[in-house]
C-alpha cells in the first residue's frame, strides 16, 4: 500500500467526494483531498505531486480550469468526473481533451480510466 | 358624392391610416427606392428616441451612428425591389445612441403605390432585447438544473454505497438507505420550491414528523433562510439525529424529550448559525465503540457540507450535539 499511486480528488459535493474517495481506496489508491474548491486544490498541489487527478468541473459555480492548468504544467494526468457534456467544455483548452467519466460513473470504468492514465504517464 | 366629399373622405381615411400606423408600438419606416426615409411612425421616434429632422430624408444606413450600415443588410434590402424579395427577422445587435445596446429584428417588404406604381420599402423593427435576455437566463437556469440533477443522482448513489451493510438484514439496510434518501428528497423538494427560500424551521418540522409533540420541545430562533448547498446537509444531520434518538436515545423511552434550539451569533464580520440538540430522560448513553456511517455522515455534513463544526457530548442526561455553520 506504501507505493500505491496517489490520486488528487477535486469535488465540491461532499457526498460525491466521499463516494469517489471510497471507490479509490477500494481500488488500491491513496487519496489526496478531496478538495472542494480551486484554492484548496492548488494548496494541496503545492505540498505534493499526485500521480493523477480526478476533477469535477463546476465547483459551486467556480470552474476547475486553474487546477487543470497547474496539473498540465506539472505533467500530472487527470480525468474529469463532471455532468458537463463535451460541448460545454469546448471553450476550455485545459479541459476539452480530458476523458470525462461523468457524474454517475461506474466504479470499474473509473478504475479502468485511471489505470489508462497511469500507464500512459 | 361631390368632389368636396371625396376629398374629405380620402383625408379622413388617410388620417385613420396614419392613426393605425401610429398606434403600432413597433417602429416602422417607409423608404424610397434609393433607401431614403419617406416617413416614420411614432413608434420609431419613441423607440430610438430620435427626432423627425434627424430621420426624414436621410438614408437608413446613415441613421443614428450607422448601426444599420451592415453589408449583409444592405445586400438583402438591395434585393427587395428588383427581386420582390422580403427580409424577415434579420437580427442586428448594436449600440444605439441614447438607448444603448439593443437586439433588433429587421423585416422589410416592398410596397407598391396603387396610383402610380411607384415602389417603396416598408421596414419594421422589433426590439427583442428583453426576449434575448430572458432566453439567456433560461439557458443558465436549464444548465444549472441539469447540473443539480446529475449531482443529486451522485448523492443518492453515494448514500446507497456508504450505508452500512455489515451485520444487517436486507430490510435493515433498505430502511436505513431509504431514510436518508427521503431526507435528501424532502430537502431537494424544499430547495426546488424556489418561490420561498427554505427555512430552517421547516426542515426541523419535517425531521421531527416521526415523533409526537410531547416528545420534543423546539424553541425556534430567528427565521433562517438557508442557501441551497446548506439544505441537504442540515436535512441529513437532523435525519440522523432523529433516527439515533429512536434507536438509542430519548425517543426510545417513554418520557424522553429532545430539546432543539437555534440562534445566530455575529462577530468579526461573520454570521454563525448555532443549532443545539439536547436529549433528556432517555436511556444512559455512552460513546459508540465503533462508528458507523451514520455518525460519519453527521460529521461530514457539518464540516464539509456546512463548512462548520460539530460537537458531540455524551452527558449523563443524554446526548448533546452542537452544530455551528457559517452563514453568508
Amino acid at each position: 500500500m506504501h507505493d500505491a499511486p496517489r490520486i488528487l480528488v477535486v469535488e465540491d459535493e461532499y457526498l460525491i467526494a466521499l463516494d469517489l474517495d471510497a471507490a479509490l481506496r477500494t481500488g488500491g489508491y491513496r487519496v489526496i483531498g478531496p478538495a472542494s474548491n480551486v484554492s484548496a486544490a492548488l494548496e494541496l498541489l503545492k505540498a505534493e505531486r499526485p500521480d493523477a487527478a480526478i476533477l469535477d468541473v463546476n465547483l459551486a459555480g467556480q470552474w476547475v480550469t486553474p487546477v487543470a492548468e497547474v496539473l498540465q504544467a506539472m505533467s500530472v494526468p487527470f480525468i474529469l468526473a463532471s455532468g458537463y457534456v463535451a460541448a460545454d467544455l469546448q471553450a476550455e483548452a485545459a479541459l476539452r481533451d480530458a476523458v470525462n467519466i461523468g457524474k454517475t460513473w461506474r466504479p470499474e470504468l473509473l478504475l479502468e480510466a485511471l489505470r489508462g492514465l497511469l500507464k500512459a504517464a | 358624392m361631390n368632389l368636396e366629399d371625396l376629398y374629405r373622405l380620402l383625408r379622413s381615411e388617410h388620417v385613420q391610416a396614419q392613426g393605425i400606423v401610429d398606434t403600432l408600438e413597433e417602429p416602422l419606416l417607409v423608404l424610397d427606392q434609393a433607401g431614403s426615409v419617406l416617413s416614420a411612425n411614432r413608434g420609431f421616434y419613441q423607440t430610438f428616441r430620435v427626432r423627425r429632422d434627424d430621420t426624414i430624408g436621410r438614408s437608413l444606413f446613415a441613421l443614428g451612428d450607422g448601426q444599420w450600415d451592415i453589408p449583409e443588410l444592405r445586400r438583402l434590402l438591395g434585393e427587395i425591389i428588383p427581386r420582390s424579395a422580403a427580409v424577415v427577422g434579420y437580427e442586428v445587435e448594436a449600440e444605439f445612441p441614447t438607448i444603448g445596446r439593443r437586439s433588433m429584428l429587421v423585416s422589410a417588404r416592398r410596397l407598391v403605390h396603387p396610383d402610380n406604381n411607384s415602389t417603396s420599402i416598408l421596414i419594421l423593427f422589433e426590439d427583442v432585447t428583453e426576449r434575448r435576455i430572458s432566453d439567456a437566463q433560461k439557458d443558465v437556469l436549464l444548465a444549472e438544473t441539469r447540473h443539480r440533477m446529475k449531482n443529486l443522482l451522485g448523492i443518492v448513489r453515494s448514500l446507497a454505497n456508504q450505508t452500512d451493510v455489515e451485520g444487517r438484514s436486507a430490510k435493515e439496510y433498505r430502511d436505513a438507505f431509504l431514510g436518508r434518501f427521503q431526507a435528501v428528497a424532502e430537502a431537494e423538494t424544499l430547495a426546488l420550491a424556489g418561490n420561498a427560500p427554505a427555512d430552517l424551521g421547516t426542515l426541523v418540522e419535517q425531521a421531527l414528523k416521526s415523533a409526537s409533540p410531547e416528545q420534543y420541545r423546539v424553541v425556534p430562533g430567528p427565521a433562517i433562510r438557508l442557501r441551497q448547498p446548506q439544505i441537504v446537509p442540515i436535512s441529513l444531520i437532523l435525519h440522523e439525529l432523529v433516527t439515533n434518538a429512536w434507536k438509542y436515545g430519548a425517543f426510545s423511552r417513554p418520557g424522553g424529550i429532545v430539546h432543539l434550539t437555534w440562534g445566530i451569533a455575529e462577530g468579526d464580520g461573520k454570521t454563525v448559525l448555532h443549532i443545539d440538540w439536547r436529549e433528556e430522560n432517555g436511556p444512559p448513553v455512552t460513546p459508540p465503540t465503533r462508528s458507523g456511517f451514520g455518525s460519519r455522515l453527521i460529521e461530514l455534513s457539518a464540516v464539509q457540507g456546512l463548512r462548520g463544526k460539530l460537537e458531540r457530548k455524551y452527558e449523563p442526561t443524554g446526548l448533546r450535539v452542537h452544530i455551528t455553520a457559517h452563514m453568508e
